[in-house]
Protein backbone atom coordinates (compact mmCIF):
# COMPACT_ATOMS: atom_id res chain seq x y z
CA UNK A 1 0.00 0.00 0.00
CA UNK A 2 1.40 3.51 -1.06
CA UNK A 3 0.36 6.84 0.55
CA UNK A 4 1.60 9.45 -1.18
CA UNK A 5 1.12 13.40 -0.46
CA UNK A 6 -1.48 12.39 2.02
CA UNK A 7 -2.92 15.77 3.69
CA UNK A 8 -5.06 16.97 6.35
CA UNK A 9 -6.41 20.16 8.17
CA UNK A 10 -8.80 20.60 11.12
CA UNK A 11 -9.64 23.76 11.42
CA UNK A 12 -7.55 25.26 8.95
CA UNK A 13 -4.48 23.90 10.78
CA UNK A 14 -2.55 21.62 8.73
CA UNK A 15 -2.01 18.20 10.70
CA UNK A 16 -0.69 15.51 7.77
CA UNK A 17 1.33 17.75 4.97
CA UNK A 18 2.31 15.98 1.94
CA UNK A 19 2.68 12.40 3.80
CA UNK A 20 4.45 9.64 1.78
CA UNK A 21 4.52 6.19 3.03
CA UNK A 22 4.72 2.43 2.25
CA UNK A 23 2.96 -0.22 3.76
CA UNK A 24 4.75 -3.73 2.60
CA UNK A 25 2.22 -7.00 3.01
CA UNK A 26 2.69 -8.79 6.06
CA UNK A 27 5.15 -6.31 7.57
CA UNK A 28 4.59 -4.34 10.60
CA UNK A 29 5.56 -0.56 10.26
CA UNK A 30 5.68 1.14 13.24
CA UNK A 31 5.58 4.96 13.10
CA UNK A 32 7.44 7.09 16.01
CA UNK A 33 6.39 10.96 16.84
CA UNK A 34 5.96 13.01 19.71
CA UNK A 35 2.30 13.81 20.34
CA UNK A 36 0.97 16.23 17.79
CA UNK A 37 2.53 15.18 15.21
CA UNK A 38 0.23 13.29 13.01
CA UNK A 39 0.17 10.09 14.13
CA UNK A 40 -3.46 9.32 15.41
CA UNK A 41 -4.55 11.20 12.32
CA UNK A 42 -2.49 9.44 9.60
CA UNK A 43 -4.19 5.94 11.62
CA UNK A 44 -7.92 7.72 10.93
CA UNK A 45 -7.41 8.54 7.35
CA UNK A 46 -6.09 4.83 6.90
CA UNK A 47 -8.92 3.79 8.42
CA UNK A 48 -11.84 5.81 6.67
CA UNK A 49 -12.67 7.94 9.41
CA UNK A 50 -11.86 11.09 7.90
CA UNK A 51 -11.33 12.30 4.67
CA UNK A 52 -8.44 13.97 3.19
CA UNK A 53 -6.32 14.58 0.01
CA UNK A 54 -3.88 13.08 -1.64
CA UNK A 55 -3.43 9.18 -2.95
CA UNK A 56 -4.08 5.59 -1.24
CA UNK A 57 -3.47 2.72 -3.60
CA UNK A 58 -4.95 0.54 -2.89
CA UNK A 59 -7.49 2.18 -0.43
CA UNK A 60 -8.42 -0.26 2.04
CA UNK A 61 -11.47 -1.81 2.42
CA UNK A 62 -12.21 -2.71 5.46
CA UNK A 63 -9.43 -2.76 8.64
CA UNK A 64 -9.16 -3.70 12.31
CA UNK A 65 -8.20 -1.21 14.49
CA UNK A 66 -7.00 -1.52 18.37
CA UNK A 67 -7.59 2.31 19.49
CA UNK A 68 -5.90 3.77 22.34
CA UNK A 69 -8.95 3.42 24.52
CA UNK A 70 -10.72 -0.27 24.26
CA UNK A 71 -13.69 1.20 22.89
CA UNK A 72 -15.31 -1.91 24.29
CA UNK A 73 -19.24 -2.10 24.65
CA UNK A 74 -19.16 -3.12 28.69
CA UNK A 75 -22.33 -4.58 28.89
CA UNK A 76 -22.07 -6.82 25.85
CA UNK A 77 -19.71 -10.48 26.54
CA UNK A 78 -16.10 -10.79 25.16
CA UNK A 79 -17.83 -12.90 22.81
CA UNK A 80 -20.46 -10.76 21.62
CA UNK A 81 -18.16 -7.88 21.32
CA UNK A 82 -16.38 -10.02 19.09
CA UNK A 83 -19.98 -10.91 17.05
CA UNK A 84 -20.34 -7.08 17.29
CA UNK A 85 -18.14 -5.90 14.70
CA UNK A 86 -19.16 -9.32 12.56
CA UNK A 87 -16.42 -11.92 13.69
CA UNK A 88 -16.76 -15.58 12.61
CA UNK A 89 -17.56 -18.09 15.47
CA UNK A 90 -14.72 -20.08 14.56
CA UNK A 91 -12.54 -17.34 14.02
CA UNK A 92 -13.34 -15.84 17.61
CA UNK A 93 -13.07 -19.03 19.35
CA UNK A 94 -9.95 -19.54 17.80
CA UNK A 95 -8.23 -15.65 18.82
CA UNK A 96 -9.74 -16.30 22.06
CA UNK A 97 -7.82 -19.34 22.41
CA UNK A 98 -4.62 -18.11 21.44
CA UNK A 99 -5.10 -15.03 24.13
CA UNK A 100 -6.25 -16.99 26.70
CA UNK A 101 -9.42 -15.74 27.11
CA UNK A 102 -11.89 -18.62 26.03
CA UNK A 103 -12.63 -19.34 29.49
CA UNK A 104 -13.84 -15.83 29.90
CA UNK A 105 -15.97 -15.51 26.65
CA UNK A 106 -18.99 -15.27 28.38
CA UNK A 107 -18.26 -12.94 31.05
CA UNK A 108 -19.57 -9.38 30.77
CA UNK A 109 -16.78 -7.13 29.27
CA UNK A 110 -16.99 -4.52 31.84
CA UNK A 111 -16.39 -7.53 34.66
CA UNK A 112 -12.88 -7.70 33.12
CA UNK A 113 -9.67 -6.48 34.24
CA UNK A 114 -7.53 -4.08 32.41
CA UNK A 115 -4.66 -6.75 31.14
CA UNK A 116 -8.09 -8.41 29.50
CA UNK A 117 -9.68 -5.93 28.16
CA UNK A 118 -6.73 -5.22 26.19
CA UNK A 119 -6.32 -8.40 25.05
CA UNK A 120 -9.94 -8.44 24.01
CA UNK A 121 -9.72 -5.29 22.14
CA UNK A 122 -6.56 -6.67 20.17
CA UNK A 123 -9.03 -10.23 19.16
CA UNK A 124 -11.23 -7.58 17.51
CA UNK A 125 -8.63 -5.96 15.13
CA UNK A 126 -7.76 -9.35 14.29
CA UNK A 127 -11.16 -11.47 13.72
CA UNK A 128 -12.74 -9.39 11.25
CA UNK A 129 -11.79 -10.39 7.61
CA UNK A 130 -9.28 -7.09 6.83
CA UNK A 131 -5.88 -7.12 5.34
CA UNK A 132 -4.95 -3.73 7.62
CA UNK A 133 -4.84 -3.82 11.14
CA UNK A 134 -3.87 -0.55 12.93
CA UNK A 135 -2.55 -0.05 16.25
CA UNK A 136 -3.03 3.14 18.32
CA UNK A 137 -0.65 3.53 21.10
CA UNK A 138 -2.12 -0.20 22.10
CA UNK A 139 0.60 -0.67 24.81
CA UNK A 140 -0.03 2.66 27.02
CA UNK A 141 -0.53 2.74 30.50
CA UNK A 142 0.12 -1.41 30.77
CA UNK A 143 2.32 -3.06 32.94
CA UNK A 144 5.73 -4.39 31.75
CA UNK A 145 4.20 -7.88 31.85
CA UNK A 146 1.19 -7.35 30.26
CA UNK A 147 2.81 -5.21 27.87
CA UNK A 148 5.70 -8.18 26.68
CA UNK A 149 2.79 -10.52 26.48
CA UNK A 150 0.51 -8.14 23.89
CA UNK A 151 3.59 -7.65 22.11
CA UNK A 152 4.25 -11.11 21.16
CA UNK A 153 0.15 -11.58 20.66
CA UNK A 154 0.44 -8.74 18.19
CA UNK A 155 3.48 -10.07 16.37
CA UNK A 156 2.13 -13.95 16.35
CA UNK A 157 -1.39 -12.56 15.06
CA UNK A 158 -0.19 -10.55 12.48
CA UNK A 159 2.46 -13.09 11.05
CA UNK A 160 -0.12 -16.02 11.66
CA UNK A 161 -2.92 -13.94 9.62
CA UNK A 162 -0.59 -12.62 7.04
CA UNK A 163 -1.77 -8.73 7.87
CA UNK A 164 -0.23 -5.72 7.27
CA UNK A 165 -0.11 -3.64 10.73
CA UNK A 166 0.77 -0.30 11.01
CA UNK A 167 1.72 0.68 14.82
CA UNK A 168 1.66 4.12 15.94
CA UNK A 169 3.60 4.65 19.51
CA UNK A 170 5.98 6.84 21.19
CA UNK A 171 7.88 4.30 22.71
CA UNK A 172 11.13 3.75 20.58
CA UNK A 173 11.47 -0.12 22.46
CA UNK A 174 8.02 -1.37 21.42
CA UNK A 175 8.94 -0.25 17.77
CA UNK A 176 12.35 -1.86 17.67
CA UNK A 177 10.46 -4.88 19.80
CA UNK A 178 8.17 -6.02 16.51
CA UNK A 179 8.26 -3.78 13.93
CA UNK A 180 9.81 -4.78 10.66
CA UNK A 181 10.26 -1.31 9.34
CA UNK A 182 9.58 1.92 11.77
CA UNK A 183 9.46 5.60 10.38
CA UNK A 184 9.31 8.93 12.59
CA UNK A 185 6.62 11.35 11.54
CA UNK A 186 7.11 14.83 12.75
CA UNK A 187 5.20 18.03 11.89
CA UNK A 188 2.71 15.81 9.85
CA UNK A 189 5.53 14.17 7.24
CA UNK A 190 7.44 10.98 7.55
CA UNK A 191 11.00 12.24 8.04
CA UNK A 192 13.27 9.11 8.78
CA UNK A 193 12.61 5.36 7.71
CA UNK A 194 14.30 2.45 8.08
CA UNK A 195 14.38 -1.00 7.91
CA UNK A 196 15.05 -3.69 10.34
CA UNK A 197 16.82 -6.83 10.36
CA UNK A 198 14.73 -9.61 10.11
CA UNK A 199 13.62 -11.50 13.39
CA UNK A 200 11.65 -14.55 13.69
CA UNK A 201 9.79 -13.35 16.75
CA UNK A 202 9.71 -10.22 18.81
CA UNK A 203 13.14 -8.77 19.19
CA UNK A 204 14.08 -8.74 23.36
CA UNK A 205 14.40 -5.33 25.14
CA UNK A 206 18.19 -4.04 24.52
CA UNK A 207 17.95 -5.76 20.98
CA UNK A 208 19.53 -3.41 17.85
CA UNK A 209 21.40 -0.89 20.12
CA UNK A 210 22.69 1.13 16.62
CA UNK A 211 19.22 1.21 15.66
CA UNK A 212 17.95 2.14 18.51
CA UNK A 213 19.90 5.07 18.76
CA UNK A 214 19.74 6.18 15.65
CA UNK A 215 15.92 6.48 16.02
CA UNK A 216 16.36 8.34 19.61
CA UNK A 217 18.56 10.66 17.61
CA UNK A 218 16.07 11.21 14.97
CA UNK A 219 13.11 11.76 17.32
CA UNK A 220 15.24 14.03 18.82
CA UNK A 221 15.87 15.93 15.94
CA UNK A 222 12.30 15.75 14.50
CA UNK A 223 11.41 17.48 18.47
CA UNK A 224 13.96 20.24 17.68
CA UNK A 225 12.53 20.70 14.09
CA UNK A 226 9.00 21.13 14.96
CA UNK B 1 -23.14 0.78 56.40
CA UNK B 2 -25.62 0.09 54.01
CA UNK B 3 -28.32 -1.60 56.04
CA UNK B 4 -28.33 1.81 58.67
CA UNK B 5 -28.75 4.26 55.41
CA UNK B 6 -31.66 2.15 54.81
CA UNK B 7 -32.68 2.34 58.62
CA UNK B 8 -31.69 5.88 59.01
CA UNK B 9 -34.36 6.55 55.95
CA UNK B 10 -37.09 4.47 57.06
CA UNK B 11 -36.65 6.58 60.55
CA UNK B 12 -36.89 9.30 58.45
CA UNK B 13 -40.02 8.59 56.29
CA UNK B 14 -41.78 7.74 59.26
CA UNK B 15 -41.47 10.61 61.26
CA UNK B 16 -42.45 12.85 58.23
CA UNK B 17 -45.62 10.96 58.14
CA UNK B 18 -46.31 11.48 61.41
CA UNK B 19 -45.52 14.82 61.43
CA UNK B 20 -47.79 15.38 58.39
CA UNK B 21 -50.02 14.23 60.16
CA UNK B 22 -49.85 16.07 62.91
CA UNK B 23 -50.32 19.24 61.05
CA UNK B 24 -53.26 17.65 59.16
CA UNK B 25 -55.18 17.13 62.79
CA UNK B 26 -53.91 20.88 63.44
CA UNK B 27 -55.53 22.21 60.28
CA UNK B 28 -58.83 19.96 60.99
CA UNK B 29 -59.52 21.69 64.24
CA UNK B 30 -58.40 25.16 63.34
CA UNK B 31 -60.87 24.91 60.34
CA UNK B 32 -63.25 23.19 61.75
CA UNK B 33 -65.64 22.05 59.23
CA UNK B 34 -65.38 18.44 58.10
CA UNK B 35 -67.18 19.32 54.38
CA UNK B 36 -63.85 21.80 53.42
CA UNK B 37 -61.23 19.34 55.43
CA UNK B 38 -61.97 16.24 57.27
CA UNK B 39 -60.44 14.87 60.10
CA UNK B 40 -57.23 11.78 59.54
CA UNK B 41 -59.70 9.32 61.02
CA UNK B 42 -62.41 10.23 58.97
CA UNK B 43 -60.22 9.35 55.71
CA UNK B 44 -58.97 6.53 57.33
CA UNK B 45 -62.38 5.01 57.88
CA UNK B 46 -63.62 6.29 54.31
CA UNK B 47 -60.63 4.23 53.24
CA UNK B 48 -61.34 0.68 54.94
CA UNK B 49 -64.93 1.19 53.38
CA UNK B 50 -63.70 1.98 49.96
CA UNK B 51 -61.20 -0.94 50.48
CA UNK B 52 -64.05 -3.62 51.13
CA UNK B 53 -66.19 -2.62 48.01
CA UNK B 54 -65.98 -4.45 45.01
CA UNK B 55 -66.83 -1.62 42.87
CA UNK B 56 -63.72 -0.02 43.76
CA UNK B 57 -61.23 -2.26 42.71
CA UNK B 58 -62.70 -2.75 39.36
CA UNK B 59 -62.30 1.70 39.36
CA UNK B 60 -58.56 1.15 41.05
CA UNK B 61 -57.59 -1.27 37.78
CA UNK B 62 -59.43 0.19 35.24
CA UNK B 63 -57.56 3.96 36.22
CA UNK B 64 -54.26 2.00 36.24
CA UNK B 65 -54.72 0.39 32.89
CA UNK B 66 -55.12 3.24 31.49
CA UNK B 67 -52.18 5.03 32.79
CA UNK B 68 -50.08 1.83 31.67
CA UNK B 69 -51.57 2.03 28.27
CA UNK B 70 -50.89 5.51 27.60
CA UNK B 71 -47.41 5.53 28.85
CA UNK B 72 -46.61 2.04 27.04
CA UNK B 73 -47.93 3.97 24.43
CA UNK B 74 -46.16 6.85 24.69
CA UNK B 75 -42.90 5.66 25.03
CA UNK B 76 -42.98 3.12 22.00
CA UNK B 77 -43.95 6.46 20.00
CA UNK B 78 -41.39 8.60 22.00
CA UNK B 79 -37.94 6.19 21.74
CA UNK B 80 -39.37 5.09 18.12
CA UNK B 81 -39.29 8.72 16.51
CA UNK B 82 -36.22 9.55 18.58
CA UNK B 83 -34.24 6.62 17.40
CA UNK B 84 -35.67 8.32 13.62
CA UNK B 85 -34.77 11.34 14.77
CA UNK B 86 -31.59 10.43 15.58
CA UNK B 87 -30.25 8.40 12.88
CA UNK B 88 -31.75 11.08 10.51
CA UNK B 89 -30.95 14.57 12.00
CA UNK B 90 -33.58 16.36 9.68
CA UNK B 91 -36.52 14.45 10.67
CA UNK B 92 -35.65 15.76 14.28
CA UNK B 93 -35.56 19.00 13.51
CA UNK B 94 -38.90 18.42 11.93
CA UNK B 95 -40.54 16.96 14.93
CA UNK B 96 -38.88 20.23 16.84
CA UNK B 97 -41.55 22.29 16.65
CA UNK B 98 -44.32 19.86 17.26
CA UNK B 99 -42.98 18.16 20.34
CA UNK B 100 -42.54 21.71 21.91
CA UNK B 101 -46.05 22.52 21.03
CA UNK B 102 -47.54 19.20 22.89
CA UNK B 103 -44.96 20.13 25.89
CA UNK B 104 -46.68 23.15 26.42
CA UNK B 105 -50.22 23.09 26.15
CA UNK B 106 -52.59 23.39 28.41
CA UNK B 107 -54.07 19.77 29.20
CA UNK B 108 -57.03 19.87 30.53
CA UNK B 109 -58.20 22.84 27.90
CA UNK B 110 -57.10 20.35 25.45
CA UNK B 111 -58.93 17.49 27.03
CA UNK B 112 -61.99 19.26 26.70
CA UNK B 113 -61.44 19.77 22.93
CA UNK B 114 -60.57 16.14 22.88
CA UNK B 115 -63.68 15.03 24.61
CA UNK B 116 -65.99 16.38 21.55
CA UNK B 117 -64.82 13.61 19.37
CA UNK B 118 -63.25 10.89 22.14
CA UNK B 119 -65.28 9.14 24.92
CA UNK B 120 -64.79 9.80 28.50
CA UNK B 121 -62.92 6.41 28.62
CA UNK B 122 -60.31 6.89 26.20
CA UNK B 123 -59.64 10.77 26.03
CA UNK B 124 -57.62 9.82 29.69
CA UNK B 125 -55.50 7.80 27.54
CA UNK B 126 -54.88 10.10 24.76
CA UNK B 127 -54.34 12.96 27.24
CA UNK B 128 -51.76 10.81 28.95
CA UNK B 129 -49.72 9.79 25.67
CA UNK B 130 -50.19 13.83 24.38
CA UNK B 131 -48.44 14.61 27.42
CA UNK B 132 -46.05 11.77 27.89
CA UNK B 133 -44.66 11.84 24.78
CA UNK B 134 -42.99 15.03 24.21
CA UNK B 135 -40.84 13.85 27.62
CA UNK B 136 -40.30 10.51 26.54
CA UNK B 137 -38.88 11.41 23.01
CA UNK B 138 -36.79 14.06 24.87
CA UNK B 139 -35.26 11.38 27.35
CA UNK B 140 -34.64 9.03 24.63
CA UNK B 141 -33.14 11.45 22.13
CA UNK B 142 -30.98 12.84 24.87
CA UNK B 143 -29.84 9.07 25.76
CA UNK B 144 -29.29 8.48 22.61
CA UNK B 145 -27.30 11.45 21.49
CA UNK B 146 -24.98 10.54 24.66
CA UNK B 147 -23.77 7.60 23.08
CA UNK B 148 -19.92 7.50 23.48
CA UNK B 149 -18.53 9.10 20.26
CA UNK B 150 -16.20 6.84 20.65
CA UNK B 151 -17.78 3.91 19.99
CA UNK B 152 -19.57 5.42 17.04
CA UNK B 153 -16.47 5.67 15.31
CA UNK B 154 -15.58 2.40 16.25
CA UNK B 155 -18.72 1.38 14.81
CA UNK B 156 -17.69 3.19 11.91
CA UNK B 157 -14.49 1.49 11.59
CA UNK B 158 -15.42 -1.80 11.83
CA UNK B 159 -18.71 -1.25 9.48
CA UNK B 160 -21.49 -2.39 12.23
CA UNK B 161 -24.86 -2.52 10.20
CA UNK B 162 -26.86 0.25 11.40
CA UNK B 163 -29.58 -2.58 12.54
CA UNK B 164 -26.88 -4.14 14.94
CA UNK B 165 -26.07 -0.51 16.33
CA UNK B 166 -29.66 -0.36 17.78
CA UNK B 167 -30.23 -3.60 18.58
CA UNK B 168 -27.07 -3.96 20.49
CA UNK B 169 -25.47 -0.46 21.26
CA UNK B 170 -28.31 2.36 21.05
CA UNK B 171 -30.64 0.22 23.36
CA UNK B 172 -28.99 -0.93 25.74
CA UNK B 173 -26.77 2.37 26.22
CA UNK B 174 -29.84 4.37 26.32
CA UNK B 175 -32.49 1.68 28.27
CA UNK B 176 -31.40 2.48 31.89
CA UNK B 177 -32.04 6.81 31.35
CA UNK B 178 -35.22 5.18 29.96
CA UNK B 179 -36.38 2.88 32.35
CA UNK B 180 -35.77 5.32 35.24
CA UNK B 181 -37.18 8.37 33.58
CA UNK B 182 -40.27 5.80 32.88
CA UNK B 183 -40.50 5.00 35.77
CA UNK B 184 -41.22 8.13 37.09
CA UNK B 185 -43.72 8.82 34.01
CA UNK B 186 -45.74 5.93 35.21
CA UNK B 187 -46.27 7.86 38.28
CA UNK B 188 -47.03 11.03 36.43
CA UNK B 189 -48.95 9.25 34.10
CA UNK B 190 -51.42 7.57 36.66
CA UNK B 191 -51.97 11.42 38.49
CA UNK B 192 -52.80 12.83 34.95
CA UNK B 193 -55.23 9.96 33.82
CA UNK B 194 -56.90 10.32 37.20
CA UNK B 195 -57.09 14.30 36.75
CA UNK B 196 -58.58 13.50 33.20
CA UNK B 197 -60.76 11.02 34.39
CA UNK B 198 -62.34 13.43 36.99
CA UNK B 199 -62.97 16.35 34.14
CA UNK B 200 -64.58 13.99 31.99
CA UNK B 201 -66.40 11.80 34.93
CA UNK B 202 -65.58 8.63 33.13
CA UNK B 203 -67.27 5.75 34.43
CA UNK B 204 -65.46 2.74 36.41
CA UNK B 205 -62.56 5.20 37.20
CA UNK B 206 -61.11 6.63 40.20
CA UNK B 207 -61.51 9.73 38.79
CA UNK B 208 -65.14 9.43 38.23
CA UNK B 209 -65.59 8.27 41.74
CA UNK B 210 -63.61 11.41 43.36
CA UNK B 211 -66.22 13.13 41.11
CA UNK B 212 -69.02 11.79 42.53
CA UNK B 213 -67.65 11.89 45.79
CA UNK B 214 -67.39 15.81 45.37
CA UNK B 215 -70.94 16.06 44.14
CA UNK B 216 -72.50 14.33 47.17
CA UNK B 217 -70.43 16.77 49.38
CA UNK B 218 -67.95 13.12 51.05
CA UNK B 219 -65.06 14.86 51.41
CA UNK B 220 -63.68 12.30 53.31
CA UNK B 221 -64.20 9.78 50.27
CA UNK B 222 -62.75 12.29 48.30
CA UNK B 223 -60.00 12.47 50.55
CA UNK B 224 -59.14 8.84 50.72
CA UNK B 225 -59.21 8.40 47.23
CA UNK B 226 -57.11 11.12 46.39
CA UNK B 227 -54.30 9.71 49.15
CA UNK B 228 -54.93 6.36 47.31
CA UNK B 229 -53.72 7.36 44.38
CA UNK B 230 -50.89 9.57 46.14
CA UNK B 231 -49.73 6.33 47.85
CA UNK B 232 -49.69 4.76 44.54
CA UNK B 233 -47.86 6.92 42.59
CA UNK B 234 -44.95 6.69 45.50
CA UNK B 235 -45.12 3.58 45.50
CA UNK B 236 -44.42 3.73 42.10
CA UNK B 237 -41.31 6.04 42.23
CA UNK B 238 -40.13 4.48 45.35
CA UNK B 239 -39.79 0.96 43.79
CA UNK B 240 -37.74 2.38 40.93
CA UNK B 241 -35.63 4.73 42.73
CA UNK B 242 -34.83 1.27 44.43
CA UNK B 243 -34.26 -0.89 41.73
CA UNK B 244 -31.93 1.55 40.12
CA UNK B 245 -30.19 2.13 42.93
CA UNK B 246 -29.56 -1.93 42.85
CA UNK B 247 -29.27 -1.72 39.20
CA UNK B 248 -26.29 0.97 39.24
Amino acid sequence: MILTNIQKEYDGKAVLRGLDLELKDGEITCILGRSGAGKTTLLNVLAGLCDYEGNIEPKPSKVGYVFQENRLLPHLTVRENLQFVGGRDEMIDELLRVVCLLELADKKVAKLSGGEKRRVSVCRAFCVEAPLVLLDEPFTALDSVTKESLLALVYRLVKEQQKTAVMVTHDVDEGIAIADRVSVMAAGKIVFCADLPQADGVRPYGALPAERNELLYELKKSVERT
Amino acid sequence: MKGKGLKNTAILSAASVVFLLVVWGIAYFAIGNQYLLPSPWETLKAAVSLLGTGGFYAAFFSTIGRAVVAILIALIFGVGLALVAYLYPAFGGILRIPVAILRSMPTMAVLLLILVGVSPAIAPIVIGVLTLFPLLYTSAHSALLAVDKELLEMCDVYRVPTAVRIQKMYLPCALPKLLSEGLAALSFSLKLTVSAEVLTFTYQSIGGWIQESALAVETSTMMALTLLVCLVGGAIETVGALAFRREV
